[in-house]
């Protein structure tokens, strides 16, 4: 089975919660249909002052690479693992 | 992690080869679809290279005065941040002066449909082989959100508080009309076919227009009922229909609560104007 890495780079995250929203297992986890989810908006902060996101569970990560095309600041990259 | 630290992790990613990182993180609002467009930009150059079927280094990226201006800033190949309606025009040049260079021009709905309206229309009456993006982002953001010629009516702006009363422009059709010979229009919700559409546009011959509908949370969306950039991706998911032929263009016009027809919606073959001009006048390519 293959594996992916998500990678986030903090810095350039500016919160907009398009990766959260778009990642179709993240869709899955709010309708009660998987345990977790994939991404979600952490407590914390980034030096420019917005909300990060992080990865919870990336075993369940499809590879589907919706949300590091559709993030607009390049933050967001899945990888993938051999 | 400093920031230095990020932008060379960013420069480690394969697919982000042609991101220029030290311009990095750039200056657009949070949520910016202009962000999603770059990101798809970059990936497709990567993926045409990889399969060597483009060099990067004849890649040259125009854009004009607005949001979507800062995209030429962003990307590691030769590029220009031109005056505002003429990235069209300046391509022109670039094109007519060294026909082997792969010519883009990326603009927002008022520097090409407003103020450069006329380079655009006449470089898609020449065919001349460049490759314009327009990125719908339904005002002038960098003005304050002024509405523009693609607001819809009835569209609330900061300058509209009772609604917009003018109709828009329905640019498929009005390119198409023009005499462009490929005209595709998607979302910044269609990212994987905003990519093969940035590779297909690389790859042919003749003028090449796409239209990026596309979503400004902050100074557009929050008037009209979209609070976060979400909301307004997931409007342009839903409200999309996929269609090809160019009998769709009649409705291509965006209103809200219509649909949003997105797809190819012409695509035919027509001599093209560098090659004919350098024929007519003797002259080899390099």
């Amino acid at each position: 089975m293959v594996k992916w890495r998500i990678e986030i780079i903090e810095d350039f995250c500016k919160g907009c919660e398009i990766c959260v929203n778009i990642c179709p297992i993240t869709n899955l986890y709010k309708v009660g249909k998987v345990d977790k989810p994939v991404l979600r908006m952490s407590e914390r902060f980034g030096y420019q002052g917005y909300p990060l996101v992080e990865v919870v569970d990336p075993t369940k990560c499809t590879g589907c690479h919706l949300c590091d095309h559709a993030c607009p600041d390049l933050a967001i990259h899945v990888i993938k693992e051999e | 992690m400093s920031l230095e630290e990020s932008r060379k992790k960013l420069t480690q990613m394969p697919e982000m080869s042609l991101a220029r990182a030290e311009a990095l993180p750039h200056s657009l609002c949070p949520g910016c679809g202009i962000g999603t467009i770059l990101n798809t930009f970059l990936r497709a150059m990567h993926e045409l290279e990889e399969e060597g079927k483009l060099d990067s280094s004849k890649l040259v990226v125009i854009s004009g005065i607005g949001c979507s201006g800062r995209i030429s800033g962003f990307v590691k190949t030769d590029s220009m941040h031109t005056t505002h309606g003429r990235p069209v025009a300046f391509a022109t040049g670039v094109k007519l002066a060294r026909p082997e260079l792969n010519v883009w021009a990326f603009g927002g709905d008022a520097d090409l449909f407003q103020i450069g309206l006329n380079h655009t229309l006449q470089a898609a009456r020449r065919n001349i082989d460049i490759k314009v993006v327009m990125v719908n982002n339904f005002n002038i953001a960098m003005t304050g959100g002024v509405p523009t010629v693609t607001t819809p009516p009835k569209a609330i702006t900061k300058y509209t508080p009772r609604g917009w009363f003018e109709r828009s422009f329905n640019i498929p059709k009005l390119m198409a009309s023009a005499g462009a010979t490929y005209v595709a229009r998607w979302t910044t919700a269609h990212v994987f076919q905003l990519k093969q559409t940035f590779k297909k546009m690389a790859l042919r011959k003749g003028f090449s227009f796409l239209e990026v509908v596309s979503q400004c949370p902050v100074l557009f969306g929050r008037y009209n009922k979209f609070r976060d950039p979400w909301s307004m991706v997931d409007y342009f998911m839903k409200m999309s229909r996929v269609v090809k032929g160019p009998q769709y263009l009649e409705e291509a016009a965006i209103e809200f609560g219509k649909p949003i027809l997105v797809g190819e919606f012409v695509e035919t073959e027509a001599p093209e104007y560098t090659e004919t001009i350098y024929e007519a006048e003797g002259v080899v390519r390099k």
